[in-house]
């Protein structure tokens, strides 16, 4: 082959070369232009029983929890107060539950997942709700209050206001432990647990955004939903206070801990 | 009788004891006592609020200067008496979700009245409340929203516990109340396409929607389809039911594929009844096809696609770089040649000699002849320039500088002076030699020398 025979050859084949290349250029850019479908919120219809209404309930929660300072405990090893950070820990005797059920009911139905239905007046369609169950301590009320027969020492009432007070390493927090368990989107098939759920310490402070506990989106809510968590307080009265009432025996209640569920749907 | 009698009294021993631990008991459960809520509402009785959906939600229309009222209940699931507290709580929305914000207070809370407000609900009661929005006559018409909260706390605080932590529970839902008459409120909504969707293996009928209005509604109705080709196929009264959908909010509706329907041309027939509004909406030979929503195979089938035609353009741009890259490397071949060669174009006349055959063959032959011509000729006269291309180009440097500037004119001039080349005459070969510098002409020029040499 001859010289030219061969430049122009290469020549050919370059520009073939190149269309090719434009081609394959415009073919990735349309392959990758046209967006793909996007998610929306899906809802669908059904027929469903006459059957009671759904509801979310809240059940469990023990109308105050009692702290004690264990003999063993980190920092203070004195049985009592002596100006030292002094530790004190306790649990809810029983786990707090949140399920679906008819108003009222106990607990989630574990045989019949039509014991109730999340139906709209004309029954043609589940609108069912979510859940999220919160915790928070109420800015109004944040601090501990010492009492000595009846009366508060303001000596030695303390907020939880997350700040290490001088004489003290530890800061002015409410610690509470969260063990979930048991979470179901069906109570009755307990397959499915799609429930997002704290699981471990968290730090509580008065006025303090809610931390939340546990949730479950509409769509994995069915009508025996449910879940349940233990709840476990620690914290300490900081050290460097000085009673009004030395050798006296103070009482220290601590501002409300409110558990809230929030049912965010219609 | 005796043992009547003293069975009689065993009972009221019995009774008086029981009656009397009941108390002491009951205290100290107290602490130990566990709270427990739910909350609902009935049906409104407005009806425009009943036809957006059906009533169950907290929705409420109220007109600047009037008042509606709704009932809640209220049910305890606890074991000791609480202490209930009704309030409005701030409804705080971000685009992933809504929460209640506790630091902020409702712009509807002046608004509202509960009846009652603050009551005890022993355990494993209901309590109705009525819930009241009056709303001034100065209000502007808008939308607001908020969280109805009902709060609970155990109504004895007793406990013997010297440490304790006192606890509440509190249940939240929300609301809606859009301040203005029927009117103003009038739910709008755009009805944007009917699609065939294939939702977790299963074919629905996906219809569009979106509330362009002020207030939430869930959307009902029927779809009536006529094979458009065949006029006898009909899927008639397809109900649908929407959740509730808020203002500016878009949605799909999946409607369960009748029995029999295949994917097709069909026109489309919806009836929906939307406050008082009855809407109409006709598509005509609408093509329905079931495709699915999450298109996983879609995608992967565009990025495999994508990796193909990366794989063409690589491949191509590698060619063209590489074919660029020998026309370079050609050239500095035949440069390095026309150079090596320029000594013996001193000797033009028998490269004028040949010259004749020169235009038998002329461009095309010059390769081989290049090639041969230096390795025969240079091997032995500069002492071993084998068969490197570039090796005796290097060799050819001296060479060049033996015959410089003129020397290397001629060999530039020899295309035109291939064609003279019958009049052996030098000089005129260098005038016009200046006139045509052309790159063809250099790379032809070699080979007339190299021919005589053979």
């Amino acid at each position: 082959m001859s010289h030219s025979t061969k430049h122009s050859v290469t020549l050919k084949s370059r520009i073939v070369a190149g269309a090719i290349a434009v081609a394959a250029t415009t073919g990735l850019i349309f392959t990758l232009s046209a967006a793909p479908a996007a998610n929306a919120t899906i809802s669908s219809s059904a027929s469903v029983a006459t059957v009671p209404l759904c509801v979310w309930n809240i059940t469990g929660v023990t109308a105050s929890i009692s702290l004690t300072h264990p003999s063993i405990s980190p920092g203070d090893a004195h049985v009592n107060y002596v100006g030292n950070d002094f530790y004190l820990t306790g649990s809810q005797a029983a786990p707090t539950l949140v399920y679906v059920a008819k108003l009222g009911n106990l607990a989630a139905s574990t045989t019949d997942e039509d014991n109730c239905s999340f139906y709209t007046a004309n029954a043609t369609a589940q609108a069912t709700s979510g859940a999220v169950i919160t915790l928070a301590i109420p800015s109004s009320t944040g601090k501990f209050t010492a009492k000595i027969t009846g009366v508060e020492d303001p000596a030695m009432t303390f907020p939880l206001d997350g700040v290490t007070p001088s004489g003290s390493t530890k800061p002015q927090t409410l610690t509470v432990t969260l063990a979930p368990s048991a979470c179901k989107n069906n109570s009755v098939t307990g397959i499915s647990n799609n429930w997002v759920t704290a699981n471990g310490d968290i730090f509580l402070n008065s006025g303090s955004s809610p931390s939340t506990e546990a949730s479950l989106t509409k769509t994995y809510t069915t009508t025996s939903s449910s879940c349940s968590f233990g709840t476990g307080l620690a914290l300490y009265i900081p050290g460097g206070k000085t009673p009004g009432t030395p050798g006296g025996l103070y009482t220290y209640t601590g501002p409300s801990l409110v558990t809230t569920l929030t049912v965010p749907g219609n | 009788m005796k043992h009547f009698r003293s069975r009689v009294l065993a009972c009221l021993a019995v009774s008086i004891c029981f009656l009397l631990g009941l108390p002491v008991s009951t205290l100290a459960s107290a602490a130990n006592g566990t709270l427990g809520l739910a909350f609902t509402n009935t049906d409104s009785k407005d009806v425009f609020v009943s036809n957006l959906h059906g009533g169950q939600s907290l929705w409420f229309v109220v007109a600047p200067g009037a008042s509606q009222s709704r009932e809640l209940l209220i049910s305890s699931s606890g074991t000791v008496p609480e202490r209930v507290l009704m309030s409005l709580g701030f409804l705080a929305q971000t685009a992933a979700r809504q929460y209640l914000d506790p630091s902020k207070k409702a712009d509807s809370s002046d608004w509202v009245s509960f009846t009652p407000s603050d009551f005890v609900l022993q355990p494993h009661t209901t309590q109705s409340v009525t819930m009241n929005f009056t709303i001034p006559s100065n209000v502007h018409i808008g939308s607001h929203t908020a969280y109805v909260l009902a709060t609970a706390d155990a109504e004895s605080k007793k406990t013997t516990a010297q440490y304790s932590v006192p606890q509440a529970i509190a249940i939240s839902r929300p609301l809606f109340l859009g301040v203005g008459t029927n009117l103003d409120m009038a739910p709008e909504i755009l009805i944007q396409d009917l699609l065939g969707t294939n939702f977790k293996g299963v074919n629905y009928l996906n219809l569009q929607v979106k509330n362009t209005g002020k207030v939430p509604f869930s959307f009902a109705g029927t779809i009536d389809l006529v094979d458009s080709r065949f006029g006898n196929r009909k899927f008639s009264n397809l109900r649908f039911q929407s959740e509730p959908l808020a203002p500016n909010q878009s949605t799909r509706i999946l409607i369960p594929k009748p029995t029999g329907f295949s994917p097709g041309k069909y026109d489309v027939s919806l009836q929906a009844v939307l406050g008082s509004q009855v809407i109409n909406k006709i598509w005509l030979s609408k093509l329905i096809r079931f495709s699915p929503i999450i298109p996983i195979f879609q995608i992967l089938v565009r990025v495999g696609f994508a990796l193909f035609f990366i794989i063409i353009i690589a491949f191509c741009v590698r060619f063209l770089r590489r074919s660029e890259k020998k026309v370079d490397d050609k050239k500095a071949e035949d440069e390095a040649l026309s150079t090596l060669l320029a000594p013996p174009a001193k000797k033009k006349a028998p490269a004028k000699k040949k010259a004749p055959a020169k235009k038998k063959a002329p461009a095309k032959k010059k390769a081989p002849a290049k090639k041969k011509a230096p390795a025969k000729k240079k091997a032995p006269a500069k002492k071993k320039a084998p068969a490197k291309k570039k090796a005796p180009a290097k060799k050819k440097a001296p060479a060049k500088k033996k015959a410089p500037a003129k020397k290397k004119a001629p060999a530039k001039k020899k295309a035109p002076a291939k064609k003279k080349a019958p009049a052996k005459k030098k000089a005129p070969a260098k005038k016009k030699a200046p006139a045509k510098k052309k790159a063809p002409a250099k790379k032809k020029a070699p080979s007339k020398p190299v021919k005589p040499t053979k």
